[in-house]
């Protein structure tokens, strides 16, 4: 009896402890089961993802681009083109290279139509277009041209409603750069330039003459 | 009479004709440049410097996917990989081809993850281990292989002009010729593996169309049948065959272990050439009996995973619509009428922004949608008080805005070629935001009203996707899910306010780890976000308490529920998962504590063979330098890259005597410029000895094309009463341009000139002799096509498409002569279609010569045939008199013809050779003749019918066996008949 006295209070403790271990076994059973037991079962599968992509360039480097289209004979050629090199040298133009409003503008195939329309070039450059844009909407822009006999042709264009729709064309009006560079002799002359026309069209040639370097272009011009 | 086109490129595969139409609305600006860079086994071009930050590692990615097939599979490959990256759609994709030679296309823009159909992570490494696992499959060869490739100096493409290059292809290439559900079934299989897990033989839609396959006691398709019916007339089209393949090469390795499919996929010494005898030789057993065993298997352990999720009470939804809706795009309530607006998608129908009417279940097509997506049709947004929905259109190209009026039912396009969808609209503004895709990058925009516009909000760095997008109610937050590269996905919040300033902050609200938060949108009061999720393997019901910031489930769902529609009244619609598509129900939206886990397949084959682990690529290390892997990088020039793609034998038929001959294929990479060449020599001595050579090459650059012959010879004059061969010598030089490319619109202008000399009947007309050897002939060409057809159809059922022609013969004089044609098709119940097809002409110049005449008659196919098989359509034919019968200066056509709904065949032969569809169409025509000249003036009459069934052979090959019955009568009742049995070969 004295024995079981001396062993009573380890037998309570060890009984505590062993049943506390039960209840917390079958407690954070219930809790934790990702199975099928109670709660909200989550699916077990394997995922185990590995994925580097620390040789991803940065969007927009291309520098193999850059220089197949420097070596192109489309570039070559247009090198030598005194208006090609005043532009790039224009400081309108250079305040425009940065402004991704003028690059889709750029790649805007109704754009790339319309800067070779002698009737359009001279609507842009009379500053007529950005006041009655500004200030109508689009029917009333089309009354306007179509009851002014130097524009009429345009009110019928389809090319030219379709950039009459284009945000960055409308946004790029009221830009005082843009204005200045669409009147420039030197964007006037590469307009009519059937070489920087083709460029034009090229995704690679819009790219390097807004997102390039400015050295690469010259060095590249240096070079031909 | 017979009018086919010779040689017009024909040879081209069908990856590099797919390519050249991806290529159209690039074309339609001017040639691009195009670059290319180079490693050991690969070769990337790509045609936007824009792309170029991808390239090292695409390169990087294929060397790595290579090195892990060179061990698992043995495999060399026989040429390098020519890899195009292009961005021609807004959801990214990649496809595959290995014959003539390696090709992988790779979309680069980000993946749609509705339904989370695909995984989330990294898109380039994932594209390129499943798309590798296509060339292994289609490239490894053993030594008789090989030396079948030697033979013919490549592996030879089958073409429709030469028939006998279908023999040489399965003897250069025989693992390519297995079917689709292979191809695809043991690519989604590896790259799972590959990708650590990552892929669709773990993924939860997989799981799930099997799991409601049998809780519906739907039909699960057999080995034939699933190509015959399974990938063209049940919702999911074509994605079942990487549903079912995965599936199947899933349980194959559960049941008998990965060694065994690999002995059965890999091409080594002593295997069969043919994927289905090789399986027999692996596994002891037929591929039909193993398939039926899966079906069983598939029964049981889908049992068993409904018995799981069904130890705790099922949700039990109250469907609105009798029928099930197939596809469904994000749906909103509209409480004025009582409707559920969604764009839906499914068989015999076209895809259509439709009401849901919830009183009747009436389903109200309002408006047929342009391209629809194959899961997500369209995305939808919802002007509540201007009652508009805004959705895109060509959903797999680039994608349009529109707008529909639901009171005036007009619908107009708003912005063309957008490429932004995940479209939420903000009440409080009027604003539409969504997500845009570009060269590979995501980004937030809004358009403001009046939408002529877009204005980026956010751009997200490359493999940082955002979708499902949502703004509250009271326009303060734009939620939204997002996945990262490792495919870790969350729920994220925006500020609006603070999006519309430079580097707004996102706030993370839930971390869903690998699962896919899936359209979560929030409740009218702008407490909860309701969405759905695979947490539990079913994709159940999840609620976010904006409040208190917690997750809870709203469902316990047997199948999967998706799209939640929190209604004001606190009550909840959904759209339940079934066999045949979503419908959508009513769901209670009260939260439950105890839902079931479901149990995948993959996981439990996992568990079985713990070395599929091991199957797992890890990235180089850092220190493998990707840079050092380029070895040429530059400007691709594609006619300074032709190079000898295959030659072989072959036999035609000049007049009526057998020649034989050989033929060369050369051409670049990308296909962009070729040219074949044919010789060959007619040994018969009744034919005079200057007509027993015949030589023809036709050769095209980028839309440019030039051919010529002399003593013209085709092997389809080696059958039949139609002839193409011609005596003497020609030399045409064509163009082709797009001057409108907006699929299904396009209008297209051609033109080509011609010289013969020679000649003893006239080019396009057999029976009508010359009176001068020499001719110039030059043709104009103005076509427009807007033709759609539903999912399930064999043709096209609806729409519009005319052509303007005008041909100048010029021999000694002049004789112009100009025709036109218009049709139009209305879609009618099941797949069935009506058409009305008219067609007039007149002819100038001396009325006595053949040159200034037309002339009809007979169908128009040969007994072996590889043109059009509807032939009776053209305006030259006319069923029931004789080929040239009928010769008119003018004439006016009228043609009637009613399709008949199609006949599918489930299970109608074996996997190398089945019937895939029959069909039956009636048709009546009048012909009135020499209008203009009444001593002359004449008119005819017939009525046909024509039944084609549709034979695949060896997996590819679509062959097509005709046969027709028609009389016609002319103005003095005189009637005559005639038949016509036709095969098709491709």
């Amino acid at each position: 009896m004295a024995g079981l006295r001396k062993w009573r209070f380890p037998i309570l403790i060890g009984s505590g402890i062993i049943a506390a271990g039960v209840l917390l076994y079958f407690s954070s059973a219930r809790v934790s089961s990702d199975k099928t037991q109670g709660a909200i079962g989550k699916r077990d599968v394997y995922r185990d993802s590995q994925v580097s992509t620390a040789d991803i360039a940065a969007p927009g480097q291309a520098p193999v681009a850059t220089a197949a289209i420097l070596q192109s004979k489309e570039f070559k050629s247009l090198a030598k083109n005194a208006a090609f090199q005043s532009l790039l040298s224009d400081k309108s133009f250079l305040s425009l290279r940065g402004d991704q409003l003028f690059a889709e503008l750029l790649a805007d195939v109704s754009f790339q139509q319309m800067v070779q329309n002698a009737t359009f070039m001279q609507l842009v450059q009379s500053g007529a277009l950005p006041g009655a844009l500004a200030a109508s909407q689009q029917q009333d822009l089309n009354q306007w041209l179509s009851q002014n006999s130097s524009y009429q042709a345009l009110s019928s264009n389809g090319v030219f409603s379709q950039l009459l729709n284009n945000q960055a064309f409308a946004s790029l009006l009221q830009n005082s750069a843009f204005q200045y560079l669409i009147s420039s002799a030197a964007f006037n002359e590469l307009v009519k330039d059937q070489t920087f026309n083709q460029l034009l069209t090229q995704a690679s040639f819009q790219q390097e003459l807004l997102n390039g370097s400015m050295s690469q272009l010259q060095t590249g011009m240096v070079q031909q | 009479m017979e009018q086919r086109k010779r040689r017009t490129g024909g040879g081209l595969s069908r990856w590099t004709a797919g390519l050249f139409l991806f290529c159209a609305p690039v074309l339609g600006a001017g040639r691009p440049n195009l670059f290319i860079q180079s490693s050991e086994h690969i070769e990337v071009l790509y045609y936007s410097p824009s792309h170029e930050y991808l390239v090292t590692h695409l390169i990087r990615a294929y060397e790595n996917a290579l090195n892990f097939e060179r061990n698992q599979f043995h495999f060399t490959p026989s040429r390098k990989v020519s890899v195009l990256i292009e961005d021609f759609g807004d959801y990214g994709h990649g496809a595959a081809g290995t014959v003539p030679s390696n090709f992988i296309n790779v979309g680069i823009a980000p993946f749609s993850y509705t339904y989370e159909t695909l995984p989330a992570n990294e898109r380039m490494t994932w594209i390129m281990n499943h798309e590798s696992i296509h060339v292994v499959m289609g490239d490894q060869a053993n030594s008789v292989d090989r030396r079948f490739r030697s033979l013919f100096f490549g592996k030879v493409a089958p073409t429709d002009e030469e028939p006998v290059s279908v023999l040489y292809s399965s003897l250069t290439s025989p693992r390519h010729y297995a079917t689709r559900w292979f191809h695809e079934g043991i690519a989604t299989f590896m790259e799972t593996w590959m990708s650590g897990g990552l892929g669709r033989a773990m993924g939860g839609y997989d799981e799930m169309v099997f799991r409601t396959l049998v809780r519906d006691d739907a039909y699960i398709y057999h080995v034939v049948g699933l190509e015959s019916e399974g990938t063209a007339a049940d919702f999911q089209t074509g994605a079942n065959s990487y549903l079912y393949g995965t599936r199947f090469m899933t349980w194959l390795c559960y049941t008998f272990g990965p060694d065994k499919l690999m002995q059965w996929v890999t091409r080594t010494e002593n295997t069969s050439r043919y994927f289905g005898a090789r399986f027999s030789q692996v596994y002891g057993m037929g591929m039909e009996t193993a398939w039926e065993k899966w079906i069983a298997d598939e029964r049981r352990f889908q049992e068993a995973n409904l018995a799981d999720i069904r130890k705790y009470p099922v949700t039990q939804p109250q469907r609105l619509s009798p029928r099930a809706l197939g596809s469904v795009s994000r749906s909103y309530y509209d409480l004025k009428d009582n409707v559920l607006f969604a764009g839906i998608r499914y068989p015999g129908h076209m895809a259509s922004v439709a009401a849901i009417h919830l009183d009747t279940g009436r389903i109200e097509e309002l408006h047929d949608i342009k391209g629809p997506g194959l899961y997500y049709v369209t995305s939808l947004a919802w002007d509540p008080r201007g009652r508009k929905l805004y959705y895109t259109s060509d959903n797999n190209d680039w994608r349009d805005l529109n707008v529909y009026d639901v009171e005036t039912h007009h619908a107009r396009r708003l912005l063309r070629d957008i490429r932004t969808g995940d479209l939420a609209f903000d009440a409080r503004d009027g604003s539409i935001w969504g997500v845009r895709h570009n060269n590979g990058l995501s980004s937030l925009v809004e358009i403001a009203p009046p939408y002529n516009g877009f204005k980026t909000r956010r751009d997200f760095e490359y493999g940082i996707d955002i979708f499902d997008i949502d703004v509250s109610p009271d326009g303060q937050y734009l939620t939204g899910a997002v996945a990262d590269v490792n495919g870790r996905q969350k729920l994220v919040r925006f500020r609006i306010d603070q999006l519309r300033q430079p580097e707004a902050p996102l706030e993370a609200l839930y971390d869903f780890e690998y699962n896919s938060p899936g359209n979560f949108v929030f409740s009218p009061d702008g407490r909860y976000l309701y969405g759905s999720s695979y947490y539990t393997g079913a994709s159940n019901l999840f609620r976010y308490d904006c409040q208190t910031k917690r997750m809870e489930a709203i469902s316990n769902a047997e199948t999967g529920l998706f799209r939640p529609v929190p209604l004001a009244d606190g009550s909840l619609i959904a759209f339940e998962y079934t066999s045949q598509g979503f419908i959508p129900a009513r769901v209670p939206s009260q939260p439950l504590q105890d839902v079931s886990a479901v149990k995948y397949l993959g996981q439990a084959t996992l568990e079985k063979y713990p070395e599929l682990r091991n199957w797992k690529l890890n990235p180089p290390p850092a220190e493998a330098g990707s840079e050092k892997l380029i070895t040429r990088a530059g400007a691709y020039d594609p006619l300074r890259n032709v190079q000898l793609i295959s030659a072989y034998p072959i036999a035609q038929g000049y007049k009526n005597t057998p020649s034989v001959g050989m033929r060369a294929e050369f051409a670049d990479r990308l296909r962009l410029t070729g040219v074949n060449l044919d010789a060959s020599y007619s040994p018969d001595p009744s034919l005079p000895s200057k007509e027993r050579m015949h030589a023809s090459f036709d050769a095209h650059f980028w839309d440019w094309k030039v051919s010529g012959y002399y003593n013209y010879a085709d092997f389809y004059d080696l059958f039949g009463p139609t002839k193409v061969s011609r005596r003497g010598e020609s030399l045409k030089v064509g163009h082709s341009k797009f001057l409108l490319y907006d699929v299904p619109r396009t209008l297209s202008l051609e033109w080509n000139v011609a010289g013969f000399a020679g000649l003893d009947r006239l080019p396009e007309y057999q029976n009508v002799a010359t009176l001068a050897p020499n001719l110039m002939e030059a043709n104009l060409l103005l076509r427009y096509a807007n033709l759609s057809r539903s999912q399930g159809a064999v043709d096209d059922e609806k729409g519009t498409a005319w052509g303007v022609y005008s041909r100048f013969y010029y021999s000694r004089s002049s004789f112009p002569s100009i025709w036109a044609n218009y049709d139009h098709g209305f879609l009618l119940p099941r797949n069935s279609s009506f058409w009305v097809r008219t067609s007039a002409g007149k002819s100038f110049g001396d009325f006595t010569s053949p040159f200034s005449s037309f002339y009809f008659g007979d169908y128009g196919n040969n007994y072996i045939d590889h043109g059009e098989i509807s032939r009776y359509r053209e305006y030259y034919s006319f069923p029931g008199v004789d080929i040239d019968a009928i010769s008119a200066r003018s004439f006016g056509k009228i043609l009637g013809e009613y399709n008949l709904p199609p006949k599918r065949f489930r299970e109608l032969g074996a996997t190398w050779m089945y019937v895939n569809w029959a069909r039956l169409t009636l048709f009546s025509s009048g012909l009135f003749t020499n209008f203009t000249s009444a001593p002359i003036r004449d008119y005819f009459a017939n009525l046909g019918c024509q039944i084609d069934l549709r034979i695949v052979l060896f997996t590819y090959l679509n062959t097509t066996l005709s046969g027709g019955y028609a009389a016609a009568a002319d103005r003095d009742g005189h009637i005559s008949t005639q038949y016509m049995v036709s095969l098709r070969i491709l």
